[in-house]
């Protein structure tokens, strides 16, 4: 195999890969990048059995064929040299001998029919707009549970329906939903529900980062995996297993009480008071009084904090514990300048939602309360 | 003619012997505690065959008087009871008056014996109970008593007796027991021709435990010191049963019913885990006792240092007057009642947690280096019946074992016993520790081991409050903390410290009520066995006031609402089954204070941070200093060490620096 490309898009590419490629090395050959020359492009193939990412580049092809390297030998490597045209070829022995301008390498490769084989993509089930689906991803993965242990908590919820797609994601102290109109995620006409991997979440969104405003995903499942197609990059995943929980029972049908706020006012004020909080629980008191929120922490060792902001609240004097850092997550993770936080009593669930006007998808994040 | 007759005497001593006399062990313990009583200070035993043979005790005591060791053999003679009185306030080891007839009529008994107030000893000898001879003979003071072939005329009792080897080691660990309890004391054990224990007489019981454990043991134990309470008894009404007491109290002038424990001796670290309770000693007034009592008390003092299956080295002496200690209670005497059980029980607790609070004792590296090992051989011998079969297939494994251990050359990063140089240039220079001070008594020999060497003596003592002025270096497979301190390296498990930190606080919250309690989004369903509902419904306010909020949700399940805040909702369902378990395992009998450290220790487990995880410097630091301000930083609640301690002084030695 013997292949001309640009330094530039090789790089690009190459990067797309890093966060796939295993980093402990218990099978070699999977932090290996494969490469396949075919026509006038080169594709690149990275996996770490869990997700694979294929993305591809025009190349002047002299001699088709394919051949695997280290994935971050090659990029390091590729990415020192000068601007231009990079010569690859690869020899005998799977290595592969690298020229560029005076510069004359040889790196040592791997076997190519040591490579994992990857599924072959489905026919695609819907098309949705790249931006939209990062935007949903990036305002439920934080909810994402960390723990290992509860395996279908590692991932968020997907419901492909004609209302348009419905992402959910929980630990199971606080779950976030966002549900899109059909105009601005797509439709499909059967249903489709599938539980998607943090890790894959997160190379969707740097995948949608790189992508123009108005590219699509095309989305796709079989049976075990997921496949997202975003022009000429491939992202597939293996699906989690098991029951969601019933996110649909967790949602609130009403709350009695509701207190408007700024969002960067109680966002700042939480910041600051939660440092007065118990460094594990981040336990802080919120309270709702007529025309005002009140915020406080206090921890033995440390000291205690409290801090007030002005609120649309009429409803009763109500005292309710929460963890700071859920209420952050939220505030952090959307765009509008006004919230809503809408509650019942001290025990049952608070939900967060943006307010303003121009917002035309749900976004609910329902967080439990704690007792302190 | 009536049914009922009166037994003749022998064969009532025979029934006694069936009490007192099992096995060649309690032969030796009831004629050792004659030596004692008998104001002895050199003491020897020797057995053949396991004591089945002979054993023979020679002391230096007052002697008996002909007449009066003629008496001795006669059932219920004793001197050292007069009436009923007296057996309320029991202060020498025997009093029942049955061991020597016991033992005479079961085996064939020669008695030497001379009182420094005739000019002629006596010799008696006796055989299964029947007086042979009885003459004059020239001897010196003292008591000698020679037992041939015991149960040679109860071949029943001689079947059950356990190989040679077994039979040795309960004579071997009983004068070891009664060795440490008399440290002013010579003992001299013999089997065969070798000398299984010889130790002369010190001044102190840690000399006394150098003597018979070597430097190795000592340098794991602690030492408790003197401690003493008062029992004050503020009932003035008399019962019956302490009127005598209490006439007496008065007959001495004293009007405060006050009564004063004292505890003495040494524990060890909890580092050092023993299988069994074989490594217990505990005495009580000088008498060698087994009490459940106790031994519960010194579990306590262990809960959640040591795992429930370990059980530490002790060596406990207890002092009280003899009023509060009942003696009586079985003929073998390895049983007492205390007049104030949860008192001692309280006291015995509380000290010797005190005291390992206090020591913070730091475990350090090579346990299993024997340095220059000088334990006596009895010490050595093992005591349970499986390693007996061993032993007793391969005879020459210990001497064996020993040999090559002597001719090699050592690789040890412990300093070997034995004057070193003291080179050192670590901040706080090593004491200086004085020689034991003289004893007025005898003039001390040069024992096996010479003398008590500075060595021995820890120097400063390594405590874990040096945790707090520790430089993390870094970790080591993302699991150990690597830290410098000032003297020497330390090694720390990340995960077990954490859980100590969180122990303390989820204890330190639960006792203020303050437990922080996150809800659930949707309720736990978990499904209990048939034993774990019984067990849930047991502790379920407990697990309430914990923080979890449960709730029966019918037939053998429970919902779980909220948890508290530090458990992730992962790991909720794993830990409510953990605590099920402990409660329904060890729990079951425990007290509300157990239960509640058990739930505790399950929280702080699966909050704590785990191996494998990588820290950042200032983490590491938080969490030495957060160690350090711990209560208790030697080991997590389930008992495993945390911190590891390489001294400068073994870098040193192990670089041929010094």
């Amino acid at each position: 195999m013997e292949f001309t490309v640009s330094k530039s898009e090789l790089v690009r590419e190459l990067s797309l890969s890093q966060g796939v490629v295993e980093k402990k090395t218990t099978i070699p050959i999977l932090s290996n990048v494969l490469l396949e020359a075919a026509e006038d492009r080169v594709t690149l193939t990275a996996t770490d059995l869990e997700l694979g990412i294929r993305c591809s580049c025009p190349a002047r092809v002299k001699k088709e064929g394919s051949g695997t390297v280290p994935a971050r030998k090659l990029l390091e490597f590729v990415r020192l040299l000068p601007e231009g045209d990079v010569n690859m070829k690869f020899l005998e022995n799977h290595w592969a001998s690298i020229t560029c301008g005076r510069s004359r390498t040889r790196i040592a490769g791997m076997s190519r029919e040591s490579f994992p084989e990857l599924p072959a993509t489905p026919e695609s089930i819907a098309e949705i707009p790249v931006k939209t689906l990062a935007s949903m991803i990036t305002r439920t993965s934080f909810a994402i549970s960390m723990e290992e242990s509860r395996f279908t908590l590692n991932g968020a919820l997907l419901v492909m329906r004609p209302e348009g797609l419905t992402m959910v994601a929980t630990d199971g102290h606080r779950l976030a939903f966002v549900q899109a109109t059909p105009e601005a995620s797509g439709t499909v006409d059967q249903q489709f529900r599938a539980l998607v991997p943090k890790k894959a979440m997160n190379e969707l969104v740097k995948l949608a980062d790189d992508a123009g405003p108005d590219e699509k995903a095309l989305f796709s499942g079989d049976e075990n995996h997921l496949f997202f197609q975003v022009g000429h990059r491939l992202l597939m995943t293996r699906k989690l297993t098991g029951n969601f929980p019933d996110y649909e029972r967790v949602l609130p049908k009403d709350h009695a009480l509701s207190a408007k706020l700024l969002k960067d006012e109680i966002k700042s004020a939480i910041e600051r008071v939660a440092q007065f909080a118990d460094e594990r629980s981040h336990a802080i008191r919120v309270q709702f009084l007529s025309g005002e929120v009140r915020i406080f922490s206090s921890s033995v060792e440390m000291g205690e904090s409290e801090e007030s902001v002005l609120s649309e609240y009429t409803g009763p004097d109500l005292e309710i514990g929460f963890n700071a850092q859920y209420l952050l997550d939220f505030l952090r993770a959307i765009p509008q300048d006004h919230i809503s936080f809408e509650l019942k009593d001290q025990k049952s669930a608070g939900e967060l939602r943006p307010a303003g006007e121009g917002i035309t998808d749900q976004y609910r994040y329902v967080v439990m309360p704690m007792r302190i | 003619m009536g049914r009922i007759r009166i037994l003749p005497d022998q064969v009532a001593n025979k029934i006694a012997a069936g009490e007192v006399v099992e096995r060649p062990a309690s032969v030796v313990k009831e004629l050792l505690e004659n030596s004692l009583d008998a104001g002895a200070t050199e003491i020897r035993v020797d057995v053949e065959a396991g004591g089945r043979r002979l054993i023979r005790i020679v002391d230096d005591g007052c002697g008996m008087l002909r007449d009066d060791a003629l008496l001795a053999f006669e059932r219920h003679a004793t001197s050292k009871l007069r009436d009923v009185k007296d057996l309320l306030s029991i202060a020498t080891l025997g009093f029942r008056g049955e061991a020597l007839p016991s033992i005479a009529s079961v085996s064939r008994l020669l008695l030497e014996t001379r009182s420094a107030e005739e000019t002629t000893g006596t010799r008696i000898e006796i055989a299964g109970g029947k007086m042979l001879r009885c003459e004059e003979a020239a001897l010196g003071g003292g008591t000698v008593i020679t037992v041939r072939d015991l149960f040679y005329n109860v071949p029943a009792r001689r079947k059950f007796l356990r190989t040679e080897q077994t039979e040795l080691a309960h004579v071997a660990s009983l004068v070891t027991h009664y060795s440490l309890a008399h440290p002013d004391k010579t003992f001299l054990l013999t089997s065969a021709a070798s000398e299984l224990l010889h130790v002369t007489p010190v001044a102190t019981l840690k000399e006394r435990v150098y003597q018979v454990f070597g430097s190795q043991v000592l340098e794991d134990l602690v030492e408790i010191g003197e401690r003493e309470k008062q029992l004050f008894i503020p009932a003035p009404s008399v019962p019956p049963s302490e009127a005598i007491a209490e006439y007496r109290r008065e007959e001495a002038g004293e009007q405060e019913p006050v009564h004063a424990f004292r505890i003495s001796g040494f524990f060890s670290r909890p580092q050092v885990q023993k299988a069994n309770r074989n490594s217990i000693f505990i005495f009580v007034n000088g008498r060698l006792i087994r009490d459940r009592l106790l031994l519960h008390a010194l579990s306590s003092a262990y809960h959640n240092l040591m795992p429930a299956s370990a059980y530490p080295f002790v060596l406990l002496f207890l002092e009280s007057d003899a009023e509060e200690v009942d003696v009586n209670v079985h003929p073998s005497k390895t049983e007492v009642r205390f007049r104030h059980g949860s008192f001692v029980h309280d006291f015995v607790r509380d000290t010797i947690r005190e005291r390992l609070m206090e020591s913070r004792p730091a475990p350090s590296f090579s346990p299993s280096a024997r340095a220059a090992s000088a334990e006596q051989p009895a010490a050595r011998l093992p005591y349970s019946e499986f390693s007996q079969m061993l032993e007793n297939e391969a005879p020459t494994a210990v001497s064996v074992m020993e040999q090559p251990e002597a001719a090699l050359p050592e690789f040890s990063l412990r300093p070997a016993a034995g004057p070193v140089p003291r080179l050192d240039f670590s901040a706080p220079p090593l004491e200086v520790t004085p020689g034991p001070p003289p004893s007025g008594k005898l003039s001390r020999r040069l024992d096996a081991h010479g003398e008590f060497p500075a060595e021995a003596v820890p120097a400063p003592e390594v405590s874990l409050s040096a945790l707090s002025d520790l430089r993390p270096l870094g970790q080591i497979h993302e699991s150990f903390i690597i830290a410098a301190g000032r003297d020497g390296l330390w090694i720390i498990d990340q995960h077990v410290a954490h859980e100590r930190i969180l122990f303390e606080q989820v204890m330190k919250q639960r006792a203020a009520g303050r437990v922080e309690t996150q809800r659930l989004l949707l309720p736990l369903i978990l499904q209990l066995t048939p034993e774990q509902q019984i067990d849930y419904a047991r502790i379920a306010d407990e697990l309430h006031a914990s923080g979890f909020e449960t709730e029966p949700f019918g037939n053998r399940t429970i919902a779980v609402k909220a948890a508290p805040a530090a458990v992730s909702a992962a790991e909720l369902d794993k830990i409510l089954y953990e605590i099920l378990e402990v409660a329904e395992g060890e729990l079951r009998n425990a007290s509300l204070d157990d239960l509640r450290r058990g739930i505790c220790a399950s929280i702080a487990c699966r909050a704590a941070i785990k191996i494998n995880t990588r820290l950042d410097a200032a983490k590491m630091e938080w969490l030495l200093r957060a160690l350090s301000a711990t209560d208790c930083p030697m080991s997590c609640p389930h008992g495993r060490p945390i911190a590891l301690h390489y001294s400068t002084r073994e870098v040193l030695k192990a670089f041929h620096r010094i």
